[in-house]
């Protein structure tokens, strides 16, 4: 651990974590009376709204590596940094363009919903599990890995009953208040990471008279690279590596399975749109912020304050705030470091339930109620239960890899291979399905095997893994500082999914056809005016006349 | 909601009482999906080419043109600050377009999709005759698509 400062346990963050953690239980005891049928549970009912769902997807993916990690790699590397930012964000350009609306037409509460719609259910099934599961279960080690470490170094509790805490809560939050407490304990924690970001980003500006370049001179002036840090390259060893990062960003949102079940919970496409909408816009605008405080920290901290902020850089924040409140030991600087370190917290609980809940589903409803027991005699109530059992598994399991791995784990390596999965297993199967109508079962199972194991080989052959020693792993939280092999994986994520198509047996298309339509007019989807009830009331057919009447041509 | 006696597919397909009936090639070969997908799909490529290729050019840039990137201008300001702010622009930008587009002329053809969709239903429920029905109506519709593909 380089982060161990656990001299005693702080009382004023504590104190405020107490604040956090009691606000998210009222929440998890008013959802929990709303939770109880599977769409309940799994997609909060489908009622949450296209706003709502924008601040939930923006709270599900602001990880404290997006918040604390590039915000200290900023201040470690500065504009190279600039770059996975900008990546992280272009990134939801594809959900929009691809995903989004379809996901919310053809599927009801997990990705394989969506393949196995036109694919054989169960080998389609098991696949898309296999690769939602992976990424969700390398990421949630990750996230508890740095939620560990932060907790460790912010509030003084010991690593070990961090991890025990943060797991405990998350699995609060998803067995007693499914979705609904999950998606508003995601919407709090972005509403106060955001105006966290906003405070800092005036405070920052206004110590350089609102001129960016009295803020970029300083900061350059405060490195020791002085101009080289305002040049690209001193993040990346490599150009490739760069590259491929980027890369893997971009598609592999586009596959993270937590951030895509978030489209099942609103009631139609045009809110699943719309969210996306506000969530470009919330990350964007958060993320402008995220590079102003970056480059603020180096120039107000100065090449002193490196030491402070740790390896990672990921303390970068906290001890800006201390600082911009007065310095450590005043009383402005400990209020303000400890607001920081509760959002942060904040930040930390509303992912990992995030992850928790759709892995829930993966197990439950895929593996559990369609492929063991092939969908009969499973009681919504069974798939239910079975689903907070398997939350709790999965959250205990992470809960001891990463009390296991502790320090051992490069959290950075992790986030590669879960966003590296995501792009090259999840994300060419995904679109498969919905665009290509040769895609058949073999092909599905093909392309996810080999973008998960090809990641997976190399990740660990990939420099800062292999040889596994702890010297080569100098980030708790950043995912950044490692060589990312997506720019190899997916190309051949996609080359699995067409192989596999080619040398399988040609299903029938009807199937496809279906999905097809279904996922662009979201025809027969749940709660889409349609064809779903064929005894159509008056009153809806006239509603559905007049909106038609009204709508420009 | 569920009913817990099937496979999801199935399911899903029971939950739409019409669905074992639907024609969904029929749907499919209708003028006015193919007039909604080739309409969004060809969108979806420009917009798509467009940004991941602008985003290409920003990565290669930074990659790269690490001098261009790391000059200065307006007393202080790296280029690098610049063009990544200009990728915010852009992302925001593209989103606002797709979302406009979707509001005012995708939603409405999908709504033109399903409301014909259900009147051939009702129709066939009413005991008309589907064919007589559709032929009704294709030529109509014929003549809307070649206009609005000019």
């Amino acid at each position: 651990m380089t982060l161990v400062l656990a001299a005693g346990v702080k009382a004023l963050p504590l104190a405020i974590f107490g604040v956090v953690l009691a606000g998210t239980l009222g929440i998890t005891f008013w959802a929990a009376k709303r939770t109880s049928t599977a769409s309940e549970f799994w997609a909060a009912g489908r009622s949450v709204t296209g706003l709502q769902n924008g601040w939930a997807i923006a709270g599900d993916y602001m990880s404290a590596s997006s918040f604390l990690g590039f915000a200290g790699l900023v201040f470690l590397f500065g504009v190279d940094a600039f770059v996975s930012l900008m990546a992280a964000l272009v990134a939801f350009l594809p959900v929009l363009l691809f995903l989004a609306e379809r996901m919310r037409n053809s599927g009801k509460y997990t990705l394989a919903d969506v393949l196995s719609f036109r694919l054989r259910e169960r080998p389609a099934r098991t696949a898309a599990a296999f690769g939602t599961l992976s990424v969700l279960l390398v990421y949630l080690v990750a996230q508890m890995v740095g939620a560990g470490v932060l907790i460790q170094a912010l509030v003084g509790i010991s690593f070990a009953p961090a991890v025990v805490i943060v797991g405990a809560f998350m699995l609060a939050y998803v067995i007693f208040g499914g979705m609904l407490a999950t998606t508003w304990v995601q919407i709090i924690k972005a509403v106060i990471l955001m105006a966290a970001g906003v405070l800092l980003t005036i405070l920052v500006l206004a110590k350089f008279g609102f001129n960016p370049g009295a803020l970029f001179t300083k900061a350059a002036a405060n490195h020791e690279a002085k101009d080289g840090y305002l040049h690209p390259g001193l993040q990346f060893p490599t150009q490739l590596g760069m590259l491929s990062f980027g890369i893997a960003f971009v598609l592999g949102t586009a596959g993270l399975p937590h951030i895509l079940v978030r489209f099942f919970t609103v009631p139609d496409a045009k809110a699943a749109r719309g969210s996306v909408g506000w969530a470009v816009f919330l990350i964007g605008a958060f993320y402008l912020m995220v590079m102003v405080v970056g480059v603020g920290a180096r120039a107000i901290l100065g090449q002193a304050g490196e030491e402070a902020a740790g390896k990672g850089g990921n303390l970068a924040i906290p001890t800006l705030a201390e600082s911009l409140g007065g310095g450590a030991g005043s009383n402005g600087g400990e209020i303000f470091l400890a607001v920081i370190s509760a959002v942060a917290l904040a930040t930390i609980l509303a992912v990992v339930a995030g992850l928790v809940i759709s892995a829930s589903g993966a197990v439950a409803h895929d593996l559990w109620s369609n492929v063991v027991r092939k969908g009969r005699e499973v009681s919504e109530r069974e798939e239910v239960w079975v689903a907070k059992l398997a939350a709790v598994a999965i959250g205990g399991l992470a809960i001891v890899l990463a009390i296991a791995g502790g320090a051992g784990f490069n959290v950075s390596a992790l986030v590669g291979l879960a966003f590296c999965i995501a792009a090259s297993a999840n994300f060419p199967a995904l679109v498969l399905a919905l665009f290509w109508k040769r895609f058949n079962t073999a092909g599905a199972v093909t392309g996810i095997v080999t973008g998960v194991v090809v990641s997976a080989v190399l990740i660990v052959l990939s420099d800062p893994v292999w040889p596994g020693t702890a010297t080569s792993s100098p980030s708790p939280l950043g995912s950044l500082a490692i060589d990312n092999p997506a720019i190899f994986c997916i190309p051949l994520g996609f080359l699995g999914c067409f192989v596999g198509t080619m040398l399988g047996r040609r299903e029938s298309e009807t199937t496809y056809h279906e999905l097809f339509v279904r996922s662009e007019t979201g025809l027969g989807a749940e709660g889409v005016s349609g064809i779903r009830r064929r005894p159509r009331t008056p009153a809806r057919r006239g509603a559905a006349a007049m909106a038609t009447q009204v709508l420009p041509k | 909601m569920t009913h817990g006696t099937e496979t999801d597919a199935d399911r899903a397909r029971s939950e739409s009482p019409d669905a074992g009936e639907i024609d969904w090639e029929r749907i499919e070969r209708s003028p006015e999906f193919r007039e909604l997908t080739s309409k969004r799909h060809r969108f979806i490529a420009v917009a798509s080419t467009f940004t991941l290729g602008l985003f290409a050019i920003y990565l290669g840039l930074a990659t790269y043109a690490t001098d261009l990137m790391g000059t200065t201008v307006l007393g202080g300001v790296p280029i690098a600050w610049l063009a990544a702010m200009s990728m915010v622009l852009m992302t925001w930008a593209v989103t606002a377009i797709y979302l406009r587009k979707a509001e005012r002329e995708f939603g409405p053809m999908e709504e033109r999709v399903r409301e014909r969709a259900t009147a051939r239903f009702t129709r066939e429920d009413d005991g008309a005759a589907p064919a007589g029905a559709e032929a009704r109506t294709a030529p109509a519709a014929a003549a809307t698509t070649e206009g609005g593909a000019r």
